[in-house]
């Protein structure tokens, strides 16, 4: 499991870790059933408190991400896919949400904004379709 | 466990003219990694004397495990593992020597695990401690500070000019005391991000008084980083009530509020600033508000 | 060679060595003093002033074990300048500096003392000794080869001045039984400049070479990988206890300074023995005791300072945080130090004595032994049981002597921070320690009797003695460092030496039962000192360990 902790902007750390684990779920990286590491070997990865590591994992077991089987450790739930749809949205909200205010900061206008967006679309679609072709 | 691994109480220390602990008052509870953060003089390596019986309190109490430092040094030391700032260690031994003396005085001594270290540290046991570099000197000490499993782990300035492989391998075995049930460790630093990542509680100690005592999440929590924006450049630092400290020149600000964010937006307000974030203060954001240089514009909350 | 570089050398050699020059110009006056009053010890004063020419705290600082070349002045390596011009000018001052403090204490002696003082003529032994002894202290690296080379070199030196040596005979009063040993002729002198010379340039030579990191020598090097081929990586048995480990650590930072004790011990035994062969077995006989009883001491000093655990941390002495944090309590590792230094001590003395036995039974001729088997067996039953008697006190008031020797060590050297830090104090309690000195001086300048004030010193240090004890078992005893019945035991046990030796002491000498009362209560403090002392040790200790 691949997690990044950062220091600078002030989010506690096992909020860090809740959200990436939920990322991850919500981006396919983790799949239903599969383990996550045990408690002392993500504090000895990340070198955070275990402490850290056993809130993070309480807050996602509370919210149904994740579940404990008894002596075998700790699996990402079955049912992820309303939560995942639920995550997806959220992510994808912040995203815009950063991109509307910088815009606004920077002088764009929301045409601008929508016109950007159409042409970045155009251009990953074509690039996408070669890259079809390519390997097809 | 109920009673505190270790229960400091009003204890106050003078060397000549200068306080070193000013009436200090100071708890560790089992199970937490505990961090100890101050200015280089602060008072830390006097406390952590104080816990070893190094130093005796003059006034007040100190209990570690319910105990008296001084008066049980068998007891009370047998259950810790110590690494000194210093790195002290007898020159003389080889790194095996080592390992066998500690084991007579610790009987939970587990030797599969000191050759592990050994091993992923890549040492010699049969070099000499004296002719060891600083990281491997320090490293050792690690060994025989945590290989007997002790209740209470004691790292005195773990970091100090160590490279990062280093750094990361002592918080690691730390990390791994603290995983096995029951055990604590208290360690100093003066590097905030370690602290950061690695305590559950963190205690701030300035000029040998607690300035800041809590769960580390509630310390991050209960401050708060405002970014400003003037719509003038300011050339006289402003003044806002409800701001530990106020950095930053042009019209660009950072600020630092504890527990007073609506009294410190409505000064910004009315002075005509715009915030542009709020965030929670990173540990070293909160240290430098609370005990750095500047004059700061902070009311005592 | 650039002047602003030989001007700072000489400045730093200067701020090094004035106190020290000073002192060293002071010293003897302490001799002169005492030959004012004893005139037969005027022939030892001169030894004081050519023993106080050579000894420089130049070499005798490359003692300093944290420096691992032998050249005190490796920080001036980094200096634009060629090796030879950063030995040399320490040497010149070294040897210059003890030449003419040779001539200015002679100066003073002479003007104070009837007798006449060779001058002159001893500069040139004196300039091949001193760079000698530099030369065997700055070329080594590591403290052991250093200590090795230097006695080497110290007896070597003794051996070429042999036949000098053995026409000296210091009971004749005066130097001037000295002068035409020490005359050296032309020859002679020419052969000594020689050897200066080459020891100058052997100490650049091997200064060079630890200027440019070759820090261990090639024997250095072979010699210790020998060494640690022979401990071999497999696991050893853990320690049985605590006290077996303890006193495993103990011997360990002990053992090598305990061998090279006995050793010069042994050695020195041997030369002299072979030095003063050809007549005057007294003579010889006074030497080998005298030697054994500064071996004996030189090693209960050596190893006691072994064990102690202080260090010099950021230049303060302290007690090791190692050994002060280590889960053993202040009683316990008192008792293992003793433990382990009167152990050594005692194996040390055996050898030491068969050691004396050898050389004595080397020189006895068959008459002089029977001469002695005759005297024995004349002696009549009851004298042979008061021998006996006597024997086995004397050999208890030895031990008595020795462990109390080695507790008052280690009381001192646990308050040596402590004096470190008040000099002042220590410098005031010295000269109460000297107090009866100034009235010897004083009485004879000054012609009167001051008896009373000898009579009130002794009460005075006999109350104080008291005193201390009484504390001293009482604070023990308190802090809970000796549980009380152990403590009681030793009580009892010197009541009973205390008993038994004054029993013998007025058999031998009926005449010192009429003692004053001042010179009873001193005695009574003189007694106390060994149990005294038993208290004083741990708790200097206590006060190191938690401050």
């Amino acid at each position: 499991m691949n997690i990044q902790i950062s220091l600078k902007d002030g989010v506690p750390i096992y909020r860090q870790i809740v959200n990436q684990v939920k990322y991850m779920v919500a981006s396919g990286q983790l799949t239903s059933g599969m383990e996550v590491p045990p408690i002392r070997v993500l504090a000895e990865q990340l070198l955070v408190t275990p402490n850290t590591v056993v809130k993070a994992y309480r807050e996602l077991e509370t919210e149904g991400v994740v579940y404990k089987r008894r002596g075998a450790g700790t699996f990402i739930s079955e049912n992820g896919s309303p939560l995942k749809a639920a995550e997806q949205k959220r992510i994808l909200t912040e995203r815009a949400d950063t991109l509307l205010t910088e815009a606004q900061q920077m002088g764009y206008s929301l045409d601008d904004i929508t016109t950007l967006l159409n042409e970045r679309a155009a251009v990953l679609g074509k690039a996408k379709n070669k890259s079809a072709k390519e390997h097809g | 466990m109920e009673e505190k691994v270790v229960a400091i109480e009003g204890v106050t220390r003078q060397f000549g003219l200068l306080k070193a602990l000013d009436d200090l008052t100071f708890s560790v509870d089992p199970g937490c990694v505990h961090g100890l953060v101050g200015a280089n003089g602060a008072g830390k390596t006097t406390l952590i004397k104080h816990i070893l019986g190094l130093l005796r309190a003059r006034s007040g109490s100190v209990r570690v495990f319910g105990l008296d430092p001084v008066k049980h040094p068998v007891e009370v030391l047998g259950r810790i593992g110590y690494l000194s700032e210093e790195r002290d260690l007898p020159d003389w031994m080889r790194i095996h020597e080592l390992a066998r003396y500690t084991q007579a005085y610790h009987p939970k001594w587990d030797n599969s695990y000191s050759d592990e270290l050994i091993q992923t540290f890549e040492l010699d046991p049969q070099q000499k401690i004296k002719n060891l570099s600083r990281g491997q000197r320090a490293l050792t000490g690690l060994i025989a500070a945590v290989a007997h499993r002790p209740d209470l782990l004691l790292l005195d300035e773990p970091s100090s000019g160590l490279d990062a492989i280093v750094r990361q391998d002592i918080l690691r075995e730390v990390v791994r005391a603290v995983a096995d049930e029951g055990r604590t460790a208290l360690f100093s630093s003066h590097l905030l991000d370690e602290v950061e990542r690695m305590s559950d509680v963190v205690t701030m100690i300035h000029k040998g008084k607690v300035v800041l005592h809590g769960s580390l999440d509630d310390i991050k929590d209960g401050h708060q980083h405002l970014t400003l924006r003037f719509p003038e450049e300011q050339m006289v630092r402003p003044t806002i009530a409800g701001a530990l400290s106020l950095e930053g020149f042009g019209n660009q600000w950072q600020a630092v509020c504890n527990g007073e964010l609506e009294q410190a937006k409505a000064a910004i307000q009315a002075l005509g600033a715009e915030i542009t974030e709020v965030r929670n203060a990173s540990l070293q954001e909160i240290f430098v508000a609370r005990v750095g240089r500047g004059v700061p514009t902070k009311t005592e909350g | 060679m650039n002047s602003t570089i030989l001007r700072t050398q000489l400045w730093e050699l200067w701020r090094l060595t004035r106190l020290e020059l000073l002192l060293r110009l002071l010293t003897p006056l302490a001799y002169l003093c005492l030959s004012i009053y004893l005139p037969v010890l005027e022939g030892i004063v001169y030894f004081g002033i050519v023993l106080t020419s050579v000894t420089s705290q130049l070499w005798l600082q490359s003692f300093d074990q944290r420096q691992r070349g032998g050249f005190p002045f490796i920080l001036s390596f980094t200096q634009p300048v060629p090796t030879r011009w950063l030995v040399g000018v320490p040497m010149a001052w070294l040897l210059v500096s003890n030449c003419l403090i040779y001539l200015g204490l002679v100066w003073v002696a002479q003007l104070v003392l009837p007798s006449s003082y060779p001058g002159w003529v001893m500069l040139p032994f004196l300039l091949t000794v001193s760079a000698c002894l530099a030369m065997a202290t700055w070329s080594t690296t590591g403290f052991g080869e250093r200590a090795v080379v230097t006695i080497a070199m110290a007896f070597v030196l003794a051996f070429c001045l042999r036949p000098r040596l053995g026409m000296m005979d210091p009971l004749e009063a005066g130097p001037n039984a000295l002068r035409h040993v020490m005359d050296f002729r032309l020859l002679e002198n020419g052969i000594l400049t020689v050897v200066t010379a080459i020891a100058v340039g052997i100490t650049i030579f091997f200064v060079r070479n630890q200027r440019c990191g070759e820090y261990h020598s090639q024997v250095g090097a072979r010699a210790s990988r020998v060494y640690q081929s022979r401990e071999t990586g497999e696991r050893r048995h853990p320690f049985s206890s605590r006290v077996r480990a303890q006193i495993w650590f103990e011997w360990r930072r002990v053992r090598v300074r305990a061998a090279a004790a006995v050793f010069t011990g042994l050695a020195s035994m041997g030369f002299f023995t072979w030095l003063l062969r050809d007549d005057r077995e007294g003579e010889a006989f006074g030497a080998l005791s005298s030697i054994y009883l500064y071996a004996m001491l030189a090693l209960i000093l050596l190893v006691t300072e072994g064990v102690l655990g202080m260090k010099y941390r950021a230049k303060v002495l302290r007690l090791s945080v190692y050994e002060a944090t280590q889960p053993i309590s202040v009683g316990s590792s008192i008792v293992l130090k003793l433990g382990v230094t009167a152990g050594v001590a005692l194996v040390g003395s055996v050898v030491l004595l068969f050691g004396a036995v050898c050389c004595a039974a080397v020189m006895i001729s068959i008459d002089d032994m029977g001469r002695v088997l005759t005297t024995a067996q004349a002696l009549s039953r009851t004298e042979a049981h008061f021998g006996i008697e006597y024997g086995f006190v004397a050999l208890a008031a030895y031990l008595l002597a020795c462990l109390t020797a080695i507790h008052l060590a280690m009381g001192v050297g646990y308050c040596a921070p402590w004096l470190e830090r008040h000099r002042v104090a220590f410098v005031f309690g010295l000269l109460f320690l000297l107090f009866p000195m100034f009235v010897l001086v004083s009485e004879t300048l000054v012609m009167w009797n001051f008896r009373f004030l000898y009579d009130s010193y002794l009460f005075t240090w006999g109350i104080l003695l008291i005193a201390a004890t009484v504390f001293g078992l009482r604070a023990v005893l308190k802090e809970a460092i000796y549980r009380p019945r152990p403590v009681a035991l030793m009580v009892v046990l010197w009541v009973v030496c205390v008993v038994l030796t004054i029993r013998l002491v007025v058999l031998l000498d009926p005449s010192l039962t009429s003692l004053s009362v001042y010179a009873v209560v001193f005695l009574c403090g003189l007694c106390c000192i060994p149990i005294g002392s038993m208290a004083w040790a741990p708790l200097s200790l206590a006060a190191q360990r938690n401050q």
